[in-house]
This record gives structure tokens, sequence and C-alpha cells, in this order.
């Protein structure tokens, strides 16, 4: 990958937009193809700016189809005309408070977010749990004060995982399990599974 | 794009607010996805089902669960995964994700019947562990899904509820969705519909535990024909608005102006309404705001599905905005949305000891909205909030929480009103000050006055039908009425007749159908079933309308009298027939009943319709009868044995 580049988690971060909606807009022909290398795709500079540029032409409630037809015919070059105009109407016209987008140059690659079992894992093996933010009664978003909050729990006792086979066979498992455990214990169910049936 | 897109509908009270002052809009959003055919191949499921064996759950309880576990093992087909976890203080994996072919299957099966009760409630645990299994069998364009079931608090592990529906949250945003059922009355009500709402899913109480089967494949059902998922609506505004979500939906602001709101998965058909509350400061006359409405979900094959709406709000001067026009049917569900979304709060507060609050809230919400309420509902929150000064008991507590639940999210009406007692076999019952006989024999509904409401949705009727009104109907049953119900209305809606109890359920929601199923077929939108009649199978009319079953004298040729009876039909008048005592078999259900002849005439058409009979009133005697009619479904449920079998 060169220094340019960048994979979808990276485009979608720098620009605040997901990365199923570039996937959509890739879809839907508002976003050239990114370069597909091996297992990932490459998104390059020209991507970032008509991404950019799309999200700005919608902050004016273009319909995707005209922002298509738009974007379809202009160069490179032209993209970055355009965005250049755009954020010149911004630091002329929109309150402070707006936030000009910001283009980096050179960004570092960044680990995507931890997956569903990263989070499983994490949280049945640790025994202090790490407070997390109140979503409940999330009525004024603006008024909203992310108040501290304690939290009361369970006994950090051991915790055993327990499989069971066949009346009167279980197996224990005292957690956490490495990966590699993890797996050589599946294999061991599986295994024990056909020895019961 | 596709015809058979998301679509989305995005409505505002009123078009104009005042300029000079601050004011409040209300943005009404409307998320459907089409109804499409069931036989389209449907995407695997992947599932983990996470019950709950605790001290508490022995007996009767248990029993369902595992008979609502085997069933949900029976419709599982070999593309879908699915695992078994049971908690009480320690967690068991009884069966790690896997396919279910036939062999895995039967092994699965017997782990269901090993399931004992135990010690405390490890909730936190189990449910973490059903998602580690659902999570790690994740695949492109399953339904990842953990159904969560408890009838207790959890008292071993995380026991925080905030904290347990904050995982839930960030594991929805990983893709590994739950639904949460709780049984009886000892579990948190709040803390499972939070960990619903947090992670996309549904949130069930159950009552009675012998619902709990019927309830699982509801749940079940709608993961079938999920058509959206993990819909997201994500509302655009000028940055000086300040906006809230109404009705508990995860919701977050990624950006000024822009509020992404989870509205989960869909199924076929559905459709979800989103209330969102504006405040404008107020501004320079004649200001713009411009508002925008996306929304993104993917669809069959993961293809990413959008779909637009923009609308916008003009400052103006007071006397302008007070001539505008404004949606007042967007205000009347906006009114019943709210209100259940302050009683949950003030539910909340009755929990937690704080009755004068609860109490004071729920009026506070109710005088703001009293007149564009029906009188129906007014009553049923004047009387929760006088309930909530006192102090509410367990149960209380269950089902308004579980009403409230329903309304603020819109997911559906769901009524009961008492069957008027003797009324000859007819099933007659009163809302809104009228008496309304319900009859699935008619293909639509008519009555004296020409529009109605019912269930929340407002109705035309005819006067007549093919010249039988319902003076006519008063005059011959001898019970006056002002509307026939029929299929036009009822073939929107779930409902279950309860002779026994003496109550008639409605809903838009759902009804958990009962153990015996009949597959239904309509004509002209009546519905209609093959019953065994004496071992042979026989076409016959579900109707209501009709006292005792009818068959076609040719059908009943052979067969010993037993009595004569009276009655009579619209257009034929009042006759005498011949009784005969016939064994009925239904769904497998043998059950022995009275039938008449049919009288020449309703022979001649029963006849050219290709039916051989009518199964009528006497049905409800015997079984407690739900109709499905967007499955196509019947179900009995046996008086006899009250009972699952």
């Amino acid at each position: 990958m060169t220094q340019d580049e960048f994979l979808i988690q990276d485009l979608a971060e720098e620009t605040g937009v997901s990365p199923r909606t570039i996937r959509y807009y890739q879809q839907e022909g508002l976003l050239p193809e990114p370069d597909n290398r091996g297992k990932f795709a490459y998104y390059n500079q020209d991507h970032l700016k008509r991404l950019i540029l799309i999200q700005e032409l919608k902050k004016n409630f273009l319909p995707l189809k005209e922002i298509r037809e738009r974007l379809n015919s202009l160069t490179s070059h032209e993209v970055q005309i355009l965005l250049e105009e755009q954020n010149d109407r911004h630091t002329r016209q929109a309150p402070p408070s707006a936030p000009a987008p910001r283009i980096a140059e050179n960004r570092k690659i960044e680990t995507e977010p931890d997956s569903a079992l990263d989070y499983i894992t994490r949280l049945l093996t640790t025994s202090s749990h790490k407070p997390v933010q109140d979503p409940g009664d999330a009525h004024r978003i603006h008024s909203r004060k992310a108040a501290p909050q304690q939290y009361v729990s369970g006994s950090p006792a051991e915790s055993w995982r327990r499989i069971f086979l066949a009346p009167g066979v279980e197996i224990l498992v005292k957690e956490p399990l490495s990966p590699q455990d993890e797996k050589r214990l599946a294999e061991l169910i599986k295994f024990a599974q056909k020895l019961y049936t | 794009m596709a015809a058979n897109n998301i679509s989305v509908q995005f409505n505002l009270d009123r078009e104009l607010t005042p300029h000079a002052e601050p004011s409040e809009r209300i943005l009404e959003i409307a998320v459907q996805a089409p109804a499409i055919a069931m036989d389209l191949q449907r995407s695997p499921l992947n599932l983990a089902l996470i019950l709950d064996r605790s001290g508490s759950m022995q007996g009767e309880k248990l029993e369902f669960v595992k008979q609502a576990a085997r069933h949900v093992v029976e419709l599982l087909e070999e593309k879908d995964r699915v695992a078994l976890v049971d908690y009480d203080d320690s967690v068991r994996v009884l069966f790690p994700s896997q396919r279910l072919d036939a062999r895995s299957r039967a092994g699965l099966l017997r782990m269901i019947d090993t399931i004992r009760s135990g010690g405390s409630t490890n909730l936190s645990g189990g449910w973490l562990t059903g998602c580690r299994q659902v999570a790690e069998s994740s695949q492109n364009g399953s339904i990842n899904r953990a159904l969560l079931l408890t009838d207790g608090l959890a008292n071993v592990g995380i026991i925080e509820p905030s904290e347990l529906a904050g995982h839930a949250r960030e594991l929805a945003q990983r893709g590994v969705f739950t639904s949460t059922f709780g049984v009886g009355t000892g579990f948190n009500h709040h803390l499972l519909e939070d960990m619903a709402n947090q992670a996309d899913g549904r949130f069930y109480f159950i009552e009675t535990p012998s619902s709990i089967p019927g309830i699982f494949e509801n749940e079940f059902q709608e993961l079938l024909t999920i058509f959206a998922h993990q819909a997201e609506v994500i509302l655009s505004y000028p940055a000086s608005l300040q906006v809230s979500v109404l009705g508990e939906w995860r919701h977050e602001q990624k950006e000024p102006g822009k509020l992404h709101i989870h509205v989960g998965s869909l199924p076929s058909g559905r459709e979800r309404q989103i209330y969102v509350k504006v405040n404008i400061p107020g501004g320079a006359i004649d200001t713009v705001l411009p508002l925008q409405v996306n929304v993104l979900a993917r669809g069959e094959n993961d293809l990413l599905m959008e779909a637009q709406a923009d609308r916008s709000i003009r400052l103006a001067g007071r006397e302008e905005v007070d001539g505008a026009p404004v949606n007042e049917e967007l205000l009347t569900r906006f009114a019943q949305v709210e209100l259940a979304d302050r009683a949950s709060a003030a539910l909340k507060l009755e929990r937690e000891g704080k009755r004068e609050q609860a109490s004071a809230l729920v009026k506070k919400s109710l005088g703001a909205h009293r007149e564009r309420l029906a009188p129906g509902v007014a009553q049923y929150y004047e009387n929760m909030s006088d309930r909530m000064r006192t102090g509410m008991d367990e149960l209380d507590r269950k089902r308004s929480h579980a009403d409230a639940y329903m309304h603020k999210q819109r997911r559906g009406v769901t009524q009961s009103f008492p069957l008027l007692p003797q009324a000859k076999g007819h099933l007659i019952f009163s809302a809104n000050g009228q008496m309304i006989l319900l009859d699935t024999g008619s293909p639509v509904s008519f009555g004296s006055t020409q529009k109605f409401e019912f269930m929340d949705q407002r109705h035309q009727v005819a006067r007549d039908y093919m010249g039988v009104t319902t003076e006519y109907i008063s005059q011959t049953i001898g019970i006056p009425i002002q509307l026939l119900l029929g299929m036009d209305v009822l073939k929107g809606l779930f409902f279950q007749i309860d002779v026994q109890n003496g109550m008639l359920h409605f809903s838009q929601d759902f009804i958990a159908a009962g153990p015996v199923r009949i597959p239904l077929e309509t004509m002209l939108d009546v519905p209609y079933a093959s019953i065994g009649v004496n071992g042979l199978p026989r076409k016959m009319f579900i109707d209501t309308g009709a006292k005792i079953h009818y068959l076609r004298k040719e059908v009943l040729a052979g067969q010993k009298a037993l009595d004569t009876e009276k009655d009579f039909y619209p257009l034929v008048g009042e006759f005498e027939t011949t009784v005969y005592q016939l064994k009925f078999e239904l769904g497998g259900e043998v059950c022995s009943m009275r039938c008449g002849a049919l009288p020449q005439l309703l022979d001649m058409s029963i006849s050219l319709a290709g039916m051989d009979g009518i199964l009528g009133t006497e049905l409800y005697d015997n079984y407690r009868v739900t109709f499905d009619p967007r499955r196509q479904m019947m179900s009995l449920e046996s008086y006899r044995l009250g009972k699952w079998s």
C-alpha cells in the first residue's frame, strides 16, 4: 500500500461516512470502484475528495441522482477545484462551529474496531467491568450530561464454562481461554459429541 | 432500483413555525418494508437460545420453555445454525452453534430434554455466552440473533441494568442482536426492554407459561420474513435546532445536525414509525429550515437499499402560522406515542417508590394530549395514574409496561372486548358504544354508520351487503347491533375467540397461536379450510355468523338424524334443519359436534363455490381459536385439556 492509499475503514473515519454508505455510493455509481488487490480494496485521494464533495452536495439537499450526474462528468482535478470553492464558501458563510472538511495527506492506517467476538471475550474474561455510557434515557440529545457512573458488578469469582455432553458427562473449562485453546476445545467437543450420539 | 425497495414517508405536524419565539414541531418518519412473497429464499438464521433454568423456573415454566425450544428446532432448516445455552449461576453450552442436519437435530432435542432447574440467575453470563456462539458462527447474510429468556433478576455476574444495556448496544453495533423474553412477574422489565431496545431486538412479556411456545414462534416467524436488515434512519437538520427521539429507539448523533436512529430489522410488510420533536429557537422571517431523511438498510443478498425524503419548515409570522393547515392525524398518533413514552418513564419512577412523581408525570402528559385521545385511551391513563399513586402490584406493572412498550414504538394495537353473554351462539361485543357482530362469513363490513373507528384505524363501512342490513339482522337474532364486522377489516388483524373466558382479542401485532394448526384458504376473502368429517376431507367455510355447522345434504346422506333445530340465514330467512352428530377432525384434533343440513338455496350456492359446508360457532364452545390471516392460519387450543399436549 502506498502512502496515498486508504482502506475503507480509514476512508470512513476520515470523512465520517460509514463503510456501508461508501459501498452504497459505489454501487450507485457515485464513487469509482476501488483498486481491488488481494484481500483488500484500496481507495485513493480521488475517492476521498469525491466522497467529501458528495457530503457537501448532500448538505445542499441535492438528490443523489443529481450528485451522480455532476460528479461523473468531473475529472480528478475539477473535483479538487470544486471542493476548494465549497471550502471557500464555507469559510465565508458558515458559522465558525461548522468544521471545514480536512484532508489528511499522510495518515497512518489504523486497525478496524474490535469484532463482536473480541468484545464478548473481553467481557467474559475481565472481572472488573468498565463502565459504559448510559444509553437509557437519552431523550435530550443536546442537554445530556455524561455523568460518571459507578457500577456494583457481581462477584469477580472464577468463571468456569460447563459444557454438557451427555447425562452425567460434562466438561469444565476455566475461563479465559486463549484463542488456541478455544480451537482445541471446539475440536474436543466435536469429537466427544460423536462418541455420545 | 428494484421495486421491492424500502420506502419512507416523512411528515410534519405543520410546515410553518413562528419566527419570533421558540417553538416545537413534530416529525413523523414512517419506514416501510414492502410485503414480499414468502417463498423467496430466506436468509439463513444464526440463533442462540439462552434459557433460564434458575430455581424459580422449576415446574410448568421450564416445561413450556423446553416445548418452545423443541418447536423452534422443528421450524429450523438445514441451512440454519443454532446454539443452546442454559444458565443458573453457572452457564452451560448445551449445544455449540452448528448447522442442523438430521443427526445434530436429534442431538439438540436430546439436550433440550436434559435441562433441569437449579440455582440463581447469571443472566449476563448466559447471555454473553449465547452471543459468543452467535458471533462465532456469523456469516455474510446470516440473521444473527440471541433469544434470551428469563423469569428472574440478574443476581450473579454483571447485574447493573445500564451496563447490560450498554453491552447490548455495543454488540448490536458489532452485528449481534438480542430479543428478550420475560416470563411471569419476577423479572426486571426495564432491563429486558432496554436490552432489546439497545440490541435492535424485541421485548416480550409472557404472562402465562402456556403462551411461551406461541410467543417464541412469533419471534421466529418474524425472523424468517425479515426483509430489511438493520434499518437506519439518518435525519439531517440545521445544527441550530434541538431534536429528541421518542420511543427509546437506539440513536446517536455522530456530528452536529445529523441524527442516526436504528430501527432494527423489518419483517416483510411491516412499518416502523418514529417520532422526533424539534425545538426551533426562532429567527429571521421566511428562513427555510431544510430537513432530510435518509433510510439505509440491507436487503436480499446484502444489497444496500436507500430511500430519501425531504421536508422543510419555514419561519413565519404568528398569524400566518395559525392559519396554516395542521396534520391532525399525525398529532393524534404522536399523542399516543408521547403518552406511552412518558408512562414508561413514570413506571420506572413508580418502581423506585416515587409514586406521587410517577402519577403526576402521567397526569401532566395526559393533560397536554387529552383532546386528541379517544375517551377509552384517556381513561386508561387516568386509571394508571391513580394506581401509581397508591402503588401498583407487580403484574399490573408488567402489563402496563408491556402496553407502553407496544404503544411508544407503535408496534401495533392490541385490544380485548368482553363477549355479550347469552347471544345465542352469536359473537357480539361492544366497542366505542356500538354493538358489533363478528362475522368471518361476510367479505365486507356494514352497518348503520358510514365510518367507524376500530383498533386505531378508521374504516369506511357499507350500508348493506347484498341487501342485508344490520337492522334486518338485529330483528332476526333479537339483539340490536349497529355493525357487522366482516373480513375486509378482519383480514388485517390477528383475532382470538375465547368463549369460555367470554373474551374477544384483536391485535395488529400478534396473538400467540395455539398448538393445533389448520391452514386456511380464502374465497372472496372468506376463509375456508379442509376439515375431516367422519373420516372424509370436506371444504368448509369458517363462518362465525353461523350457529351450528352445516353440510350439504348429499354429504350427509346415510347419517342418522339426531334432532331438528331452528336457525336463520340472511336471504334464506328462518328455516328448520335436521341435526346430526358427526365426528370432526381438525388438524389432528377429533371432536364430536352437531351439524345441520343446508337449506336448498344455500346448498346450491355452496356447491357452486366448490365447498361442502360451513363451520359455525359451535367450534368455539370446544376450542379457543386464534386467527392469523397474515399467515393464513387458524389455531386451536382445546378447553378440555386446558394445556398444550
